[in-house]
């Protein structure tokens, strides 16, 4: 990068700032960091039902604040989402997982204080050195990625597609099997290519497809509603006074390691196609556990596996905003509620986002860092608040969920059929969750299904027909072989395993 | 038969008051149903124009927005509205002259009655700065020799700046193929980037092109465009096809011509405004005006135009199943 290059992307980035300094956007993202905060700390509502409940409202706020209050729920949700884990041992959502193991034990040893000072300095320092990361990568990127056609954007999906799959819920095949519907619903609309309309069941307002919000309330919001009206969450919290947040010397001396890690793990883990807040939290504390010279304290309260999975899966927050933003594609549902809230603003993500649009990207992207600032003065001094917050009975919360989700649903487009439409799918979502079946998997096919389908037939259309288009081009080739190799593994050591015993046996 | 003689009556009854209302028309405000999301270049010419034209009819007109379907929904609702000249629908001539022949519609040609067209959409062809291409004659002559080698972008099947490429094909034996994007951002990027060769599209590639990354070979539109003077028009090479489109005012059929002429009066004055014409200019949008019957006119020849067009190619509502 040469000089004028590093003083254009430093122009950019101050321009960022002042927008997001703008009193209205500033208002935007602390109501993104408050509502994120809060559905973190809430189990059970996580930050996808969160903003695409909350998408509607931003509507008249314009694109800028718009996503800068929904980027703020998507970050603020992670803070959030610590506190429960370590006060209550529930996560808030998924990626405090592995918070509650260390966690918890911290706050029954009268350590709760220093394991949520350590999660708030964890996720601020990486989420602003992911930030930072983004900026110093967006452009030379967004120059790269113009090298990405169809073929490329193939592989990618297919990759990101089998990755969120594997990860996703304990069993494969019914994540698979959810992937195929997601596909399956996508395919709903008109079919770009021959411009003709696929399983509208000739109903007009079909034609234009399903609409992602009001399957992603029904999912997330009017399931979550049902599922608790059968069996209410018992939240018990632990009884313990909070005292001295700030943490010890030895504390601080302990965590600057696996803060620095995981800030550089969940970046990476972030940008990588199926990546995510989860997965970098886990891989955080594997790798924590491994690197420690005391592997044993690891569940008995060590502060390490708090601070780097808190770290990592807010440094991958700020990742994940790479190929979002970049390449167009969302590899995490999160990601991909904020797409469909992006093209609804009229955004088109892109390689071409930083050229047509730098006032929305650079804003985004510093809104981000003052959030992170908000958020380490909200969570420290707040923590008590946000506990009592737990002490809200839950059917307080439905009728209002409720009624977000159908004003909401109404107010995108006007149009009656899509309230039936999020009903249908509440219906279907409780399903699932009884029978276990993930949604992630779904939603995220059906975002990417359509893309997906029209950079494998683009691509065939470059090669008159040739499948060799794929293995001809390296980036694709790669990802299209990580891909398989992702689907056999699992299986081959599975062949081996039986091999093993049919060896016993014998 | 009966029934049809009672709904002929109750036609003729309902639409007796409104002949009786049109010396006086407008008597209260307008509205004008905008096809397109607000804050698009259709919404916002649009209703630069109604603010212009509401001084002429001496009524305020109210625009409100109705996106989907590509226009088409606006206008498969606007077919079941009171023909009385209060609410009237915006939307791309080419929805009712194009599009039907390309997909089922809410409508049909004979349900609308245009109004007038005030302002048109700017297309273009461009190849990336540094292919070997310098003009259009060096374009087309590489792709005679070399059959099926170029491939461009467009922004959808059946697009004007589609079957003007294939027409173009058609009439020197070409073969090239199409490659379609979800949008304009999306195929300029495809031939940013090397994937395809070429793209066909509405100028959403501007920058691209003042910026020295590409090269504006062609303009569609029938006249040299104001942001690109140099650029020589499909005309000036001797392609002799439609395929840009304007924005047209739609009423349903039944309305009567008088209040027809009067809208199109005030929307023609209002077209001549310096406000409305800076918009467009904001907007890289020609802005020729079209009266009712030229409107008509159009989209009569055009419509046979391109469902034989259409046909030939074997595309849209005539593919095989």
């Amino acid at each position: 990068m040469d000089f004028r290059e590093v003083a254009v992307t430093m122009d950019a980035v101050l321009a960022g700032f002042s927008i997001a300094l703008q009193p209205w956007n500033l208002l935007f993202c602390l109501m993104g960091c408050l509502v994120g905060t809060l559905v973190g700390v809430l189990p059970g509502l996580g930050p996808v039902a969160a903003i695409s409940i909350l998408l509607p409202t931003t509507f008249k706020a314009g694109p800028i604040a718009g996503i800068i209050m929904l980027a703020g729920i998507y970050y603020g949700a992670m803070y959030g989402g610590s506190i429960t884990s370590i006060l209550v041992n529930l996560p808030g959502e998924a990626a405090s997982v592995v918070t509650c193991i260390d966690g918890y034990q911290m706050a029954r040893q009268g350590r709760a204080g220093p394991a949520l000072g350590i999660c708030a300095i964890g996720s601020f320092i990486g989420g602003t050195l992911s930030v930072l990361g983004l900026m110093l990568v967006a452009a030379p990127l967004a120059d790269a990625a113009l090298a990405f056609g169809p073929p490329e954007y193939f592989g990618l999906m297919t990759i990101g597609m089998v990755v969120v799959t594997f990860l996703a819920g304990k069993s494969m095949t019914k994540s698979l099997l959810m992937a195929a519907v997601g596909i399956f619903l996508g395919c709903v609309g008109m079919d770009v290519i021959s411009a003709k309309p696929r399983f509208t069941l000739g109903l007009g307002f079909l034609e234009d497809g399903l609409g992602l919000v009001p399957v992603i309330m029904g999912l997330y919001g009017i399931a979550e509603v049902f599922s608790n009206l059968e069996d209410t969450l018992k939240v018990s919290i632990l009884d313990t006074k909070i005292q001295g947040i700030w943490p010890t010397r030895d504390d601080f001396r302990r965590s600057m390691g696996p803060i620095l890690r995981g800030t550089g793990l969940g970046f990476f883990t972030g940008v990588l196609p199926g990546g995510g807040a989860v997965l970098s939290s886990f891989l955080s504390y594997g790798m924590e556990k491994k690197l420690s010279r005391e592997p044993q304290r690891f569940g008995s309260g060590a502060i390490e596996g708090v601070a780097g999975p808190e770290t990592a899966n807010n440094a991958a927050t700020g990742g994940a905003f790479i190929p979002l933003f970049i390449l167009g594609l969302p590899f995490n549902v999160v990601s991909a509620v904020l797409l469909g809230a992006m093209i609804i603003y009229g955004v088109r993500p892109g390689p071409m986002l930083l050229s047509t649009d730098p006032g929305l990207f650079w804003g985004v992207v510093a809104s981000m860092y003052v959030g992170n600032a908000m958020l380490l003065v909200l969570n420290l001094p707040l923590v008590g608040l946000w506990v009592k917050m737990l002490k809200i009975p839950y059917p307080l919360f439905f009728p209002l969920i409720v009624l977000f989700c159908l004003i909401g649903v109404f107010s995108i487009n006007h149009n009656i059929n899509e309230i039936y439409v999020m009903l249908a799918f509440g219906v279907v979502g409780y399903l699932l969750r009884k029978f276990e079946y993930e949604a992630a998997p779904l939603i995220l096919a059906m975002v990417l299904g359509p893309m997906y389908e029209n950079a494998l037939r683009q691509s065939l259309i470059m090669s008159d027909g040739s499948y060799g288009i794929f293995f001809s081009r390296p980036i694709s080739a790669t990802c299209l072989i990580f891909a398989a190799l992702l689907l056999i593994i699992p299986h081959l050591r599975r062949v081996t395993l039986w091999r093993k015993k049919a060896i016993e046996f014998a | 038969m009966k029934r049809l003689v009672l709904i002929a009556g109750l036609l003729a009854m309902a639409a007796l008051p409104f002949t009786g209302l049109a010396a006086d028309y407008p008597t209260r405000p307008i509205t004008i149903e905008i096809g397109y999301a607000p804050g698009g270049s259709t919404d916002l010419v649009t209703r630069a124009i109604a603010a212009e034209a509401a001084k002429f009819l001496g009524q305020p007109i109210i625009c409100s927005n109705m996106p989907g379907a590509a226009g088409n929904l606006v206008l498969g609702k606007i077919k079941n509205q009171n023909p009385d000249g209060y609410v009237i629908a915006a939307a791309p001539t080419a929805n009712v002259y194009r599009i039907p022949h390309m997909q089922e519609c809410p409508f049909k040609a004979s349900d609308l009655v245009p109004i007038c067209e005030y302002s048109q959409y700017q297309y273009g062809f461009a190849v990336r700065a540094d292919s070997p291409w310098k003009t259009w004659e060096e374009f087309v002559d590489y792709a005679k020799k070399n059959p099926g080698k170029i491939k461009y972008s467009t922004a959808g099947v059946g697009t004007g700046q589609h079957l003007g490429m294939e027409f173009v094909a058609k009439k020197n034996g070409i073969k090239w193929s199409m490659v379609p994007f979800k949008g304009g951002v999306e195929a300029t990027t495809a031939v940013l980037g090397g994937h395809v060769d070429a793209i066909s599209q509405t100028t959403e590639f501007k920058d691209h092109v003042l910026s020295g990354k590409l090269r504006m070979l062609m303009a569609w539109n029938p006249k040299r465009l104001i942001s690109f003077p140099d650029v020589p028009t499909a005309k000036e090479k001797g392609i002799d096809v439609q395929v840009t489109t304007g924005i047209s005012l739609w009423a349903p059929k039944g309305i009567s011509p008088e209040i027809v002429n009067k809208l199109a009066e005030a929307f023609r004055k209002a077209a001549a405004t310096e406000a409305f014409k800076q918009v467009c200019l904001k907007f890289d949008m020609p802005n020729d005006f079209l009266g009712p019957k030229e409107d008509a006119e159009l989209i009569r020849t055009q419509d046979k135009f391109m469902g034989e067009f259409i046909k030939s190619l074997g595309i849209g509502i005539y593919a095989p199943k």
